[in-house]
């Protein structure tokens, strides 16, 4: 086991790593590619894919809506999740804490689709409509385990010491959390924030049940999918991985910095 | 002495009430949802009118039809070959990252967790644009003179479903293996080693009881979305190839949907995927003990 | 000032009753696990007594949170706000206190020189080592000119020679400022270098509360006897009482001791406590003008580099341990007769302890 670093595990590191993005690379070949059906060899490169994506009138519409949609989940995740990790984090109880972080994680272990239609039926029993207020909903709850993970891993380091200085040095309650809570605890909500958007960006199935005959990005990909090829799939997907990598991209440097503060 | 709430009782306040709204947001839209789908799942449909009460008309259908008997053993089948596969590659991964890699175990973790921000419809799409019988793995076998006519099995099978959300969920199944092995300290491998141990045995004996709450998480994962996944079938699998959680969707946002027999399905599919993780995770500690 | 608690009902601290006067420093010196923390805790308010007060100044503050009262806590490990400079960490209490900007400006740089940190202002508290940290805790707690500074172990996570340094410094600070300090330690050699007084804690209870040489010489129980320096131990019966001499009957020979002011009665068991310090040798066996004398052979010779610990075998299961400059030690060697002598007042006789 000891500095035995042969060429197998590197070989095998590669190839499962090969797996995991030769569906990237292909989407981002044939995005730029000339030849509509998606084979060997490539003929030409263009960009027209992409003017025509755009061209699509759905599109800008799926566009806004989607952002709107990763805006809202950022925001209330990121508080849900922030004040619900920081109670969690705070509880003396290990026992209480352990059930209470394991209730939260809930709903990523629930299979997407009995999200979905759970809150479809929810909705209809509500008598509301389908529409971009339901699929908010299905974002936020879908994204919230995930904020409350990462924050709780910042959390455990929180050195709550440091709020009973505040308190002992004259800070109210309210002032040691203004003061000293929240400014430490900044970059991680942010850092959970911009993952939560990117999580609604990409979410698909408890939308797909709830949003009705409105459009996001990744609706509006399925339903061209449906339809067979068009290259301008791979262009919009392009464009939406871009978005994506650099959402956790800047979620990580965000909570990288606040622990080398 | 003191009596724990009274202490920095402000604070204390102030952060439990800091926890409501998001608890009642967990209860209102979490919870609740799933009574009224548990609700639903006992009522009845007539020329798609829905009929309040207590009906297990739709449970029945669910186990005696032989058509969702025959989706419900392919779910389970295609569930457990993905996790087959996924499991065991996410273990060694992870046990390279650790013990191989040592510190750009980090680094290959990231790698292996940003895959999952590419876009999931978008994955699921590219598999299909590489295993499509014109696609990018039969063009260029051809291309290249190896086959002459386009291997067949690649696409609308399920094999292609395998293939495909083995890929989706591989990372998910990485990291809770990989902060499991973590726990590990290299001295235990190292103490079975000079006392003999063979590799098997090490892994047997130490690293997968060691790593038993990861393995079992990267289990849950693996099959239990493996086995919820609706999307990857109805891109890559053919009609020879849909899962259970097709026809629940279908009652849902299709023609002739049947919601309240949708429900009942979904949680059909949910006890079995739940009876089935639990027997195998006894299974996994139960082999380890001997 | 004077501070007085009662407790009845507890777990952590049981009857603790104790003043602690103004401008004194005083320690709560104990083992871990023997309330003295969560005492300090109960001072400065982050804990209620379940039963008693708290009394500053003749103010009950029992119920007051922590931001009200007139003390303030150095932190074991700093508790520094991370995401603030040295001085936005001294300036936070007169911030809250909203004080002038240029006043507060002038106060920092006041504690800046009194911690000996001029110029180190501008850093984050990432960027101190570990004696800097706690001397800008020391800094941000004076700063808003405490009735009285509670410090909780602020010089255990620091290595000897910075702590030994730091105990001085705190103590001239102390001095200078003329504030009371309650200081929490487990390290008795800190406790008798700083304190004007110090209360010893065992179980939840303060088993003794004195001067610092009141307590090294005439502890009151073998528990206060063991735990602050090292010390011989005999047990006994006592003999007789007369006046303010009191005499132990050993298996040993019958030594004698003043009296202290445990109530001991003719015919109990009691414990006689020698300093090693305090024993004096002389090769052979033979009479010594001293006070009181035994003979045995010596067993063990320790070198300790400052000092020499010599071990005499007085019976087979008893030895008496005896401290003596390097030089005093010269052509000593196992097995040699000696005597071994003290002055009556070096000894100390109180209760044998249930145990």
């Amino acid at each position: 086991m000891v500095r035995r670093t042969g060429l197998l595990p590197a070989v095998f590191v590669g190839i499962v790593v090969v797996y995991l993005y030769a569906p990237i690379a292909v989407i981002v070949l044939f995005s730029v590619t000339t030849s509509p059906r998606l084979s060997m060899p490539i003929e030409g490169l263009t960009l027209d894919w992409y003017a025509n994506a755009f061209s699509n009138p759905l599109m800008s519409t799926a566009l806004q809506n989607s952002l709107a949609l990763a805006l809202v989940s950022a925001i209330v995740s990121g508080a849900f999740g922030a004040t619900l990790s920081f109670g969690i984090v705070a509880l003396k109880g290990g026992r209480m804490r352990a059930a209470l972080l394991s209730a939260s994680l809930l709903p990523a272990i629930v299979p997407l689709l009995v999200i979905g239609i759970s809150l479809a039926v929810f909705f209809r029993a509500l008598g509301l409509p389908q529409g971009l207020f339901n699929s908010a909903v299905g974002h936020i709850i879908v994204s919230l385990p995930f904020v409350v993970l990462t924050m709780n891993a910042r959390l455990e380091t929180f050195d709550f010491s440091t709020l009973e200085a505040a308190r002992d040095l004259g800070a109210t309650p309210y002032q040691a959390f203004r003061d000293i809570t929240f400014p430490m605890i900044r970059p991680s909500i942010i850092g959970a924030a911009l993952l939560a958007a990117a999580l609604s960006l990409d979410e698909f199935v408890v939308t797909w049940f709830n949003i009705g005959n409105q459009q996001t990005v990744p609706v509006l990909v399925w339903g061209l999918m449906r339809r067979g090829v068009d290259p301008s799939i791979n262009a919009i997907a392009t464009l939406l991985l871009v978005l994506l990598v650099g959402l956790v991209v800047a979620s990580n440097l965000v909570n990288r910095k606040k622990s080398s503060a | 002495m003191t009596n724990e709430p009274s202490t920095q009782s402000g604070q204390a306040r102030l952060t439990l009430a800091a926890m409501i709204p998001a608890s009642v947001f967990y209860a209102a839209f979490f919870a609740v949802p799933m009574v009224c789908l548990l609700v639903l799942s006992f009522w009845t449909t007539k020329s798609f009118v829905l009929i309040p009460g207590f009906s297990l008309a739709n449970y029945v259908k669910v186990f005696t039809s032989p058509l969702y008997q025959a989706l419900m053993l392919r779910t389970v089948g295609v569930a457990l070959a993905t996790t087959a596969i996924i499991v065991p590659t996410a273990f060694a991964l992870a046990y390279c990252m650790r013990f191989v890699f040592e510190r750009r175990g980090q680094l290959i973790l990231q790698v292996v967790l940003l895959s999952l921000f590419s876009g999931y419809l978008v994955r699921i799409y590219a598999w299909r644009t590489i295993l499509g019988k014109q696609g990018l793995l039969n063009s260029t076998l051809e291309w290249t003179g190896l086959i002459n006519e386009p291997l067949e099995f690649l696409i609308y099978s399920n094999f292609a479903v395998v293939v495909t959300l083995s890929g989706l969920l591989l990372p998910l199944a990485v990291l809770p293996l990989y902060s499991a092995m973590l726990n590990v300290p290299r001295d235990h491998l190292e103490a079975a080693r000079d006392l003999g141990a063979g590799r098997l045995h090490i892994l047997r004996t130490v690293l997968v009881p060691m790593t038993l709450p990861g393995l079992r998480t990267a289990f849950a994962f693996s099959f239990l979305l493996a086995a919820g996944d609706f999307v990857t079938p109805s891109l890559v699998g053919g009609t020879q190839s849909m899962l259970i959680g097709n026809i629940v969707a279908d009652q849902f946002r299709g023609i002739g949907s049947n919601w309240p027999l949708g429900a009942a399905m979904a949680f059909v599919v949910v006890a079995i995927m739940l009876a089935v993780y639990l027997s195998t995770t006894r299974l996994i500690r139960w082999v380890t003990r001997w | 000032m004077g501070v007085s608690k009662l407790f009845g009902d507890t777990r952590a601290l049981e009857h603790i009753d104790f003043r602690v006067e103004d401008g004194e420093f005083v320690s709560l010196l104990g083992a871990s696990g023997c309330g003295k923390s969560t005492l300090l805790r109960i001072l400065a308010g982050f804990e209620r007594p379940t039963t008693g007060t708290v009394q500053i100044y003749q103010q009950d503050v029992t119920q007051w949170p922590p931001e009200k009262r007139p003390t303030n806590l150095v932190f074991q490990r700093g508790a520094l706000f991370p995401h603030m400079t040295v001085r936005e960490n001294i300036g936070y209490s007169l911030k809250l206190r909203r004080w002038t900007p240029s006043r507060i400006d002038a106060r920092i740089e006041e504690m800046l020189a009194l911690v000996r940190l001029d110029g180190l202002g501008d850093r984050a508290p990432s960027q101190l080592s570990g004696g800097q940290a706690q001397r800008v805790a020391l800094a941000r707690a004076l700063a808003s000119e405490p009735r009285v500074l509670l410090l909780d172990e602020p010089l255990s996570a620091l290595d000897l020679k910075l702590r030994q340094q730091m105990q001085l410094e705190l103590r001239a600070i102390q001095k200078r400022l003329g504030a009371t300090f309650v200081f929490v330690t487990h390290d008795q050699t800190e406790a008798l270098v700083m304190s004007d007084r110090i209360a010893i804690m065992n179980n939840g209870r303060i088993v003794q509360y004195g001067t610092p040489r009141d307590i090294y010489r005439r502890p009151n129980s073998v528990f206060v006897s063991d735990f602050v320096g090292a010390t011989n131990l005999l047990s006994g019966v006592v003999g007789s009482i007369d006046g303010e001499r009191i005499v132990l009957q050993t298996a040993s020979g019958a030594f004698a001791a003043p009296k202290g002011t445990e109530q001991l009665r003719k015919g109990e068991r009691a414990v006689l406590s020698l300093r090693p310090e305090a024993v004096r040798l002389h090769p052979g066996t033979g009479r010594t003008a001293e006070g009181s004398s035994v003979s045995g052979n010596i067993a063990e010779i320790i070198f300790q580099g400052n000092c020499v610990r010599i071990g005499t075998q007085i019976l087979p299961d008893a030895t008496i341990w005896a401290e003596l400059r390097d030089d005093e030690a010269d052509g000593l060697t196992p097995g040699d007769p000696v005597t071994l002598s003290w002055a009556e007042s070096a000894a100390a006789v109180m209760k044998e302890e249930p145990q």
